[in-house]
């Protein structure tokens, strides 16, 4: 579905308001939530992936070099990758 | 916890199933759990999911965060859902229609559509065997609400039904011991798990899609909103509950209880229930009444589970370690039935050539050279392919390994608590350098960067199993419990 | 028509026998009188073989209707029975079958609820579930339950509608009754309902997420579809009841009119109360009083434009009501009254509810209510509405 919820007639409405168009949630942009951004010292990275996994959101991407990154677009800024990675490669500081 | 590794994150499916957007709290475990849960279900599967703050962070119409197919329908009725779900394709199989693969149903729901509303039904689906997987998010509230209390909110904390007052602790009563009920009802497979400890989560998740009746895992799923803590603690205090005993891992396989993280030395309640603003008010001596509970329900639990006295059964997938290289080669023939069998499991379906190889390598300890061609043949891929993957993975070893395959973590947080040191010492009392297995098979040594393990550092980990906060005396003692 | 069979049997027990000609793929159901006798036959059914389908002894009527989503979202056809404190324990989950656009297909043995408790007859459980966007059809007799029982997976299932369908048989007044019926041959019934193809089932080959959270940007669009879609079934239950009536050769409308031609007073009935009254209308026409019957079939989605169609031209149109609205009146005296309000002459309604937890009402009883009816048309009554045959 290309419209958004406001622009959406009850023409548009699925039969059983069913969503038929999966994942597309992506769409949403809750980076605009953050409050504080992380930043990185990819020298450090072991390219171990935790922070990946540890993502509430699913949001960090390995980079062309194999280390890893979050996208600022899903990032809500909430640190776990920050305070997990074992190197300490990620520092969250406020947004500006 | 079979089939530790290195980077064993780097061994998770890419794949976002769940996917980003969702509006749930900042640092919440919830969503974490569904995320890392979905990787593991896969994509032939139904999820019924109940209200409460995974069905309405997830999909807002006309949008949706999920990409399997999906069904919300009440806050109480998930399981009966379910059943509904489950005996219509069973139904429509029989007289060929619907899908025509395999498809699991999935239901999923909060603490309290669980263990509070949702029981009754729960247990009538359960009685009555079919075919699903109940996955409960507990994290020990109403959330979705407004931090209610729930029957799954741990003694002393304090919600907005429960709250602490002159005259209140909070919660007066004890948790509800969800698993046990569950696994009073005779059902296959029962298991507690938590996203900190994602390797274990997956492997359990993994276990109970390979039942054909009903699995239960209640999943522990911190919420900084409703408990009170910073964001970023998310996974540590998952670690924390799991390490002070209050939320222990376990398996309910058939009845038998197995301990997934048998801890030596519990860490004391304080720690996990001051770093929480839901405990903050705990007097002492109630934190003290805590810590005398769980030690006495821990140490219950240790009676109950086998794993303290088999090591060994906690990695029930291992069929076959050799006992010498003629050994090996005489067990040829088995060898490819084993294969054979593990292909077909995965419907030779070459997307899933790692996990083909985890079970290989869980059955044999490594990778022989012939099943790889075996697994070239049967996935209908060149055999460079097989042994790219089984090289590229450090978890992956070409060479015959030893019964107990012991894991030094060198990890940044480890390497600092002496872990260089733990090493040399394995070394020497084994005699045989990183990547070499003693002469009797009896053990293979292996360094890793990080197992995910940190707060537990310096941890060794053989055969699947964490020894936390392990010393060069306490070496040689560890090696004879291993036969 | 030439291949149906004339069988003497429970009205119940001809539900049963629907069901499994239909190929039905689920029944959940939960045991509660005067149920009982569908779902138990149901069991037997597929316990002897006779019926291909998973039936789940599930562990209540909440449960019994949440696992009926599961199944018909699958694409699975479901069937489901229940009666009285049953459809209440169901109220919250009717809202999301219809809301959802599940095909299922529930048969009520209308039952008095509680308390005081009492497992008879009257219509007060589907009473307080009429505002739950089912398609609702009562029935008069055992022939018309078995027709409408074929019917009702014709229309759940039809592509235009996808809506669950609640078929309501007074409880042991009908579900109880032995009459001689016509059940159709498996022939006839497969040609008149094809298969069932759900067309957006939960399948992860072309996954849908079905129940999102709709705040109130989108709440209405949401229920104004709903409540579109119910109003555009109305024609296709009709077509569907006409291509009955070429099949089977009984014709059923939304709303029937009895000896109604050019009556100044009718009588308004639902369920099978209707059979007493046309007697008792017979009666009264003899001796020259001027009376007709109507009766509603269709309750939801309601057909305004056939009830005042028969309605029109009448004076006084006394509604008997087996239900209690409380503090209200007969519920479907409520409604008729609000139908009829835009006419520009209309009938007067007088409202009478009666047949209460199982009361019988006799033809006399009928030709009672018909006198007092006049009476209130003519001088009033000092209340909104009376009781029919309670002792002072
Ligand atoms: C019948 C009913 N009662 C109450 C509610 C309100 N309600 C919605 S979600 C919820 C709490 C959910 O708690 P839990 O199951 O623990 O899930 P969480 O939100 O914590 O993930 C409640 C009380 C409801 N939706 N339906
Ligand atoms: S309230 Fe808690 S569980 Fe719910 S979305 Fe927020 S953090 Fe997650
Ligand atoms: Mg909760």
């Amino acid at each position: 579905m290309s419209k958004n919820e406001t622009e959406l007639t009850w023409k548009d409405i699925e039969v059983g308001a069913i969503a038929c168009d999966p994942g597309s949630a992506r769409g949403y942009k809750t980076g605009d939530w953050r409050s504080q951004r992380p930043t990185y010292n990819h020298a450090r990275c072991l390219k171990c992936g935790l922070c990946m996994i540890y993502c509430p959101e699913g949001c960090i991407y390995e980079n062309a070099e194999g280390k890893f990154e979050a996208s600022l677009f899903h990032c809500k800024g909430c640190g776990v990758c920050a305070k997990e990675c074992p190197t300490m490669v990620i520092t969250m500081v406020e947004e500006g | 916890m079979d089939k530790q590794s290195v980077f064993i994150p780097k061994l998770i499916s890419r794949k976002e199933p769940f996917a980003p957007g969702h509006r749930a709290c900042i640092g919440c475990g919830e969503a974490l759990a569904v995320r890392q849960l979905c990787k593991e279900l896969g994509d032939n599967v139904i999820v019924v999911n109940a209200t409460g703050c995974m069905e309405i962070i997830a999909s807002q119409l006309p949008n949706t965060s999920w990409t399997v197919p999906w069904m919300h329908t009440l806050f109480e009725n998930t399981a009966a859902v379910a059943s509904g779900a489950s005996a219509g394709l069973r139904a429509m199989k029989r007289k060929g229609k619907g899908p025509s693969q395999y498809v699991k149903v999935v239901g999923m729901g909060g603490d309290g559509a669980t263990s509070d509303i949702g029981f009754g039904a729960l247990s009538g689906a359960l009685q009555r065997g079919h075919d699903f997987l109940y996955i409960c998010l507990d994290n020990e509230a109403y959330m979705n609400t407004g931090i209610q209390q729930s029957s799954a909110t741990p003694f002393g904390a304090s919600t907005t039904t429960g709250p602490a007052g002159e005259k209140s602790l909070g919660q007066v009563s004890w948790k509800k011991n969800l698993p046990a009920i569950v696994a009073a009802h005779d059902v296959p497979y029962v298991a507690t798990a938590c996203p900190s400890y994602f390797h274990d989560m997956l492997s359990k998740v993994r276990k109970a899609m390979a039942v054909r009746g009903p699995a239960y895992i209640q999943v522990l799923s911190v919420c900084p909103t409703g408990w009170r803590c910073a964001t970023n603690q998310t996974i540590r205090l998952g670690r924390l509950a799991v390490e002070s005993g209050m939320f222990p891992l376990y398996e309910v396989v058939n009845g038998e209880y197995t301990l997934s993280l048998d801890l030596p030395t519990l860490r004391p309640v304080r720690e996990y229930l001051k770093a929480q603003g839901r405990f903050r008010h705990l007097p002492d001596h109630e934190i003290d009444y805590i810590q005398t509970r769980v030690d006495k329900e821990y140490a219950k639990l240790r009676k109950l589970s086998r794993v303290a006295k088999a090591p060994a059964a906690a990695r029930p997938a291992v069929t076959h370690v050799p006992e010498s290289q003629g050994e090996i080669a005489a067990g040829l023939p088995a060898l490819q039935e084993t294969v054979d069998g593990i292909l077909a499991r995965y419907r030779n379906d070459p997307a899933l050539l790692i996990s083909i190889l985890q079970d290989i390598q869980a059955a044999y300890n490594y990778l022989p050279k012939e099943s790889m061609e075996r697994v070239g043949s049967g996935l209908n891929i060149p055999l460079s392919q097989v042994y790219s993957v089984a090289t590229f993975f450090k978890a992956f070893s070409l060479k015959p390994r030893g019964r107990n395959l012991i894991h030094v973590c060198l990890g940044t947080a480890c390497h600092v608590h002496g872990a260089a040191r733990l090493r040399d010492k394995i070394q020497r009392a084994l005699n045989i350098e990183p990547g070499g297995t003693t002469p009797d098979f009896r053990f293979t040594l292996e360094t890793v960067n990080c197992v995910g393990a940190c707060a537990l550092g310096p941890v060794v980990m053989i055969n699947g199993k964490y020894h936390g906060q392990m010393t060069a005396q306490k070496v040689d003692a560890l090696l004879k419990s291993y036969t | 028509m030439a291949e149906e069979t004339r069988v003497g049997t429970e009205v119940s027990l001809a539900v049963g026998e629907i069901v499994r000609m239909v190929n039905t793929d689920v029944i959940a159901a939960y045991p509660i009188t005067p149920q009982t006798h569908i779902v138990e036959h149901l069991a037997e059914l597929v316990a002897d073989g006779k019926l291909d389908a998973d039936f789940i002894t599930i562990e209540s009527e909440h449960s019994a209707l949440s696992a009926c989503l599961g199944s018909a979202a699958v694409g699975a056809r479901t069937f489901t029975a229940t009666a009285g404190q049953g459809l209440e324990l169901m109220h919250e989950v009717l809202f999301v079958a219809s809301a959802m656009r599940l095909p299922i297909v529930m048969a009520v043995a209308n039952r008095a609820l509680s308390s005081p408790l009492n497992v008879w007859g009257d219509h007060s459980d589907v009473m307080a579930a009429r505002d739950a966007g089912w398609i609702q059809i009562f029935t008069e007799n055992g022939q018309e339950v078995v027709d409408t029982m074929l019917c009702a997976f014709r229309m759940a299932e039809d592509r235009r509608v996808l809506l669950p369908v609640m078929v309501n048989i007074d409880g042991f007044h009908l579900s109880h009754m032995i009459e001689p019926m016509f059940l159709p041959s498996q022939k006839e019934v497969d040609a008149f309902v094809p298969p069932n193809h759900y067309p957006f089932p939960l399948d992860p080959n072309k996954p849908v997420a079905m129940g999102d959270f709709a705040p109130p940007i989108i709440y209405t669009e949401a229920k104004w579809s709903q409540e579109i879609n119910i109003e555009h079934s109305a024609p296709v239950i009709r077509e569907i009841w006409g291509e009955f009536a070429t099949q089977f050769g009984r014709t059923y409308r939304p709303v029937e009119s009895y000896r109604a031609e050019g009556a100044k007073t009718l009588l308004l009935t639902m369920g099978s109360f209707s059979e007493t009254a046309m007697t008792a209308v017979d009666k009264m026409r003899a001796a020259g009083i001027d009376i007709g019957l109507i009766r509603i079939r269709l309750w939801r989605p309601f057909p305004f434009a056939e009830f005042r169609e028969a309605a029109k031209g009448a004076d006084t149109l006394i509604v008997l009501d087996r239900a209690i609205s409380f503090g209200v009146g007969g519920p479907v005296a409520a409604e008729a009254r609000s139908a009829l309000y835009p006419m520009e002459k209309r009938p007067r309604v007088v409202s009478f509810v009666g047949g209460l937890g199982g009361r019988d009402i006799t033809v006399a009883g009928f030709e009672e209510i018909v006198k007092r009816g006049k009476e209130i048309a003519a001088h009033g009554s000092p209340r909104e509405f009376e009781i029919f045959g309670v002792r002072e």
